[in-house]
């Protein structure tokens, strides 16, 4: 996929151990390399802080352990293999939890952001696409395999997640998660581990501190979008469409809702169209309605004097087809465009037809998106009155809901795979 | 309309949009012994300015029709004038040097300008200079009708006044009301207001107004609308009779002038519209069908160099729905509507200023007074039914007299509209050209502004702004190609 090759390698699932431009050492599994973004990330990520090495600031060490850590390769002045990967560990989902007294509990893994964002932060420019890749060579001989490479790995480790894990390594985070959380049911079977992983908010290393205002844990119910696209995208929580239930949210995805970085069309779109849009062919048709438009216009208007284009819909413009059809002078200073004011003051009240927009809404977006099943109407309503939200009908909703499971999350998946994800 | 404008610079560090809303740390080297600054050597105060980079692109007449006033031939203080620097603002715009003078003597004022030209600016500096710190009461009053708006105005008002001893408060609904009570019994010289939350603050007398004789309505049309209009009113009887009332805003419709009769004293008229539009905003329409508007976007968005874009809905319900369905598309977007709550509404608001993501849906909610410097492309998803919402939605894109464009999604319903708007307007709406657009202005320069200015701040979002924004263009095509794999 586009820029963000995730590598292979078989370093892959090795402890790591580095140390960043601010003398901090990090310890954890290599879990991702990406050469285009030049990130490497790591799994149940201790920090050592800066031990003894001279710096400016000295940062003790941490017992809290980071589920998941992206450190950008430029700010990267060691790294060094502690240990080889475990063979099982590449399988099982566990097995990328290192047998390591230090862990406390999964649970734990939340504090810290601020402290490490700010540490990780101070990096500028952007990281040289083969700085990790050459110094892995220097230190360890074999050459990476990188790129492309099937992503044979990367998927199968995690299900369907990583589809978006791997393409968007250290970009956008929160499109891996939300690629998790997509998937539901079809895509974490595999392992916990990996789902915990997943769903660790503390990115850091790419901008992490960027929550630290404090809505990194807000969302306690998951983002809307999130949930179904994997290319989420509002920062917020709250449209919460695909909200499946608390449960799961609860468990894991308090993934930080932000798009990582503008990218445009970073993500496999759920719906492609075929071809652009002709704009030329449906101008013209425009224009030849207008034409028409006009005809009958000018008929009406010689009646009228002076009358402006308009048909149905120009009833707010009486005063000015009697006088001229001159709506701002700049010596009047007062302007007689149309606005809600003037609409109103002539008792047009503006008025919503819900039925209408609904119908409306229907054509624009369509209706066969999905076929909600209850949980996710529920679900969405109760979201939905908690944000106090528009009051929307309860089909509508439903109209616009993604199936988090079932057939809809299949054919998901199926896009997925389908997209090219994999191949590079 | 009113906000960046001031920013007259342009982009500008403290205008980038990482700035806004944000305490930034001591970015931009303005150490805080310079507080009281103006007790420094007369002479060399300018030179240790630290002033942000200048802005060079070009700017249209909009902005540069100056009778060529000087911020100094004010007579404005020299801590309100390092702060007006520091911004980055380096000539008063046209309707800040009609408005200042004018403001500063004392008199009421209906000022009419376009979107974007400063405004702002030519209400908060007359403001702040008239206040005296000295005082311990709330001496002046800006009321604006969109809690984000206010939120943009109060940090545009803190960043000038920064070299003043003045107190600078923003209250809005959707915020704790307690904590808005508690701030201002410590002392307030400036508030930033919506109106509902200001006159529930006064009913329970806990603003006392007595003291308050400078009263700004920013976008007063919006203000003095029917929506708002009573609270207005209401308002006022709060206020000492003795007062000055500034109106701004780039429409007034006829409507306003009753307002203006029964509160206002032989006002000071202000216009520098010789024609509504922005000149830097090239206004383009493609015809589509209700369900063929996604398809359009979605190819909108492959074509054109957008920078940052505003898309905009005519419902709350559709502006999700859009949302939805862009993300389904594979980009990224953010969406804001007024029923969203308030710490959402500023989450996004704030991140897409920091240029988090490319793209913004958004109901009216963000129609007048937005300012993001970085936008560029404003997307009329579904066409506006009055010429005055759409006048100030694609006012959005051209801030300060840049570039920028807007497109129209019209359909067949829309037609009428659409030779409505750009016959009241007097403005033209042009088919949309075959070829790709190519945006006539580097735009993407402001990104780059903003975005190595925030690298202290969040270096990881700098990055990968700083790469997409290169990538940009490439990456829809490559996207098309693995499509077609697919």
């Amino acid at each position: 996929m586009m820029a963000n090759v995730p590598c292979q390698n078989q370093f892959l699932g090795s402890r790591i151990s580095l140390v960043s431009k601010s003398e901090i050492r990090y310890e954890g599994i290599l879990y991702a390399l990406d050469l285009t973004d030049a990130t490497i990330s790591l799994a149940k990520v201790r920090s050592f802080g800066t031990e003894d090495r001279p710096t400016e600031r000295p940062i003790p060490a941490r017992d809290d352990v980071y589920e998941y850590i992206i450190f950008r390769g430029a700010d990267i002045k060691v790294i060094d293999i502690v240990e080889p990967p475990k063979q099982a560990s590449n399988q099982g989902g566990s097995g990328i939890i290192p047998a390591d007294p230090a862990i406390v509990d999964y649970s734990h893994s939340g504090s810290g952001n601020g402290h490490y964002g700010n540490n990780f932060e101070g990096g500028q420019g952007r990281p040289n696409n083969n700085l990790l890749n050459n110094l892995f060579k220097g230190r360890n001989g074999p050459p990476m395999q990188n790129g492309g490479g099937g992503g044979g790995n990367y998927g199968r480790r995690n299900g369907g997640y990583t589809n978006d894990a791997g393409v968007q390594a250290g970009r956008s985070n929160q499109n891996r998660m939300m690629g998790m959380g997509q998937n539901g049911g079809g895509g974490n079977g595999n392992g916990n581990g990996r789902q915990q992983f997943v769903h660790r908010n503390n990115f850091m290393g790419y901008g992490m501190n960027y929550r630290q205002g404090g809505y990194n844990n807000q969302r306690d119910n998951g983002g809307q979008f999130q949930q179904r696209g994997g290319r989420m995208t509002t920062p917020n929580r709250v449209g919460n469409f695909g909200q499946r239930q608390g449960g799961r949210q609860g468990g894991g995805p308090r993934t930080p809702f932000r798009a990582r970085g503008m990218n445009q069309a970073a993500f496999p779109p759920k719906v492609a169209f075929d071809g652009d849009y002709d704009f030329e062919k449906a101008n013209e048709e425009l224009l030849s309605t207008l034409a028409k438009a006009k005809l009958e216009d000018e008929s009406t208007e010689k009646k009228e004097e002076n009358g402006e284009n308009g048909g149905e819909e120009n009833t707010e413009n009486k005063d000015n087809d009697k006088e001229s059809p001159i709506f701002y002078k700049k010596d009047d200073f007062f302007d007689n465009i149309s606005c809600e004011s003037l609409e109103r003051s002539k008792g047009n009240v503006p008025r919503v037809d819900w039925k209408a927009e609904r119908k409306l809404n229907a054509e624009t977006f369509g209706m066969n998106i999905n076929n909600g099943n209850m949980n996710n109407r529920n679900n969405m309503m109760r979201i939905n009155n908690q944000r106090r939200g528009p009051r929307i009908p309860r089909d509508m909703m439903m109209m616009n809901m993604m199936p988090r499971n079932g057939p809809g999350g299949n054919r998901m998946m199926m896009m997925h795979n389908n997209s090219g994800y994999f191949r590079i | 309309m009113s906000v960046l404008e001031m920013r007259g610079g342009g982009s500008n560090v403290s205008a980038s949009p990482a700035s806004l809303l944000e305490k930034k740390p001591d970015l931009m080297g303005l150490g805080m012994g310079m507080g009281s600054g103006g007790q420094q050597q007369t002479g060399d105060w300018k030179k240790q300015l630290k002033m942000p980079p200048k802005d060079r692109r070009v700017k249209t007449s909009d902005v540069t029709d100056r009778e060529g006033k000087e911020f100094e031939d004010f007579c404005l203080s020299r801590e309100l004038l390092m702060g007006i620097f520091e911004m980055g603002w380096e000539k008063p715009s046209p309707i800040q040097e009609a408005s200042i003078p004018m403001a500063l003597s004392g008199r009421d004022i209906l000022a009419r300008a376009k979107n974007g030209t400063g405004k702002t600016g030519a209400y908060s500096i007359p403001i702040l200079e008239r206040v005296d710190p000295k005082l311990d009461s709330i001496q002046a009053l800006i009321i604006v009708p969109t809690r984000e708006l206010a939120l943009q105005t109060s940090q545009i008002c803190t960043d000038l006044s920064k070299h003043l001893k003045l107190k600078v408060m923003v209250t809005t609904g959707g915020t704790g009301l307690k904590d808005d009570i508690i701030r201002v019994y410590q002392k307030v010289h400036v508030i930033i207001a919506t109106p509902g939350r200001i006159i529930d603050l006064m009913e329970k007398n806990v603003c006392k107004m007595d003291q308050c004789k400078m009263l700004v309505l920013d976008e007063a049309d919006k203000l003095l609308s029917q929506d708002f209009n009573k609270m207005l009113d209401k308002l006022i009887s709060f206020l000492p009779l003795k007062r000055q009332i500034l109106l701004f805003s780039a429409t007034f419709p006829v409507t306003v002038e009753d307002f203006m009769k029964k509160h206002s004293i032989d006002p000071y008229k202000i216009n520098l519209m010789d024609e509504l539009t922005l000149k830097g905003v090239t206004q383009y329409y493609a015809f589509v069908q209700e369900r063929q508007k996604v398809h359009c976007l979605n190819t909108l968005f492959s074509k054109l160099e957008i920078n940052q874009s505003i898309i905009f809905c005519n419902s709350t319900q559709r502006v999700e729905l859009l949302a939805k369905k862009i993300t389904e598309l594979g980009y990224a977007c953010y969406y804001i509507h007024a029923r969203m709550n308030q710490a959402d509404r500023n989450r996004v608001f704030h991140d897409f200023r920091k240029g988090h993501c490319r793209n913004l849906v958004c109901s009216d909610l963000f129609t007048r007074g937005i300012d993001i410097q970085a936008v560029n492309v404003v997307i009329n998803f579904d066409f506006p039914k009055m010429s005055e919402t759409y006048l100030h939605r694609i006012g959005r894109s051209g801030r300060f007299g840049h570039l920028g464009i807007a497109i129209n999604l019209i359909t067949y319903d829309d037609r009428f509209n659409l030779q409505k708007i750009e016959n009241e307007l007097g403005t033209e709406i042009k088919p949309i050209p075959k070829v790709t657009i190519i945006f006539h202005q580097p735009c993407i320069h402001v990104f780059f502004v903003k975005i190595q200015f925030s690298i202290t701040i969040t270096t990881g979002f700098v990055i990968a702004g700083n790469r997409q924004g290169v990538v940009r263009g490439v990456v829809p095509a490559r996207r098309c190609s693995r499509r077609g794999g697919a």
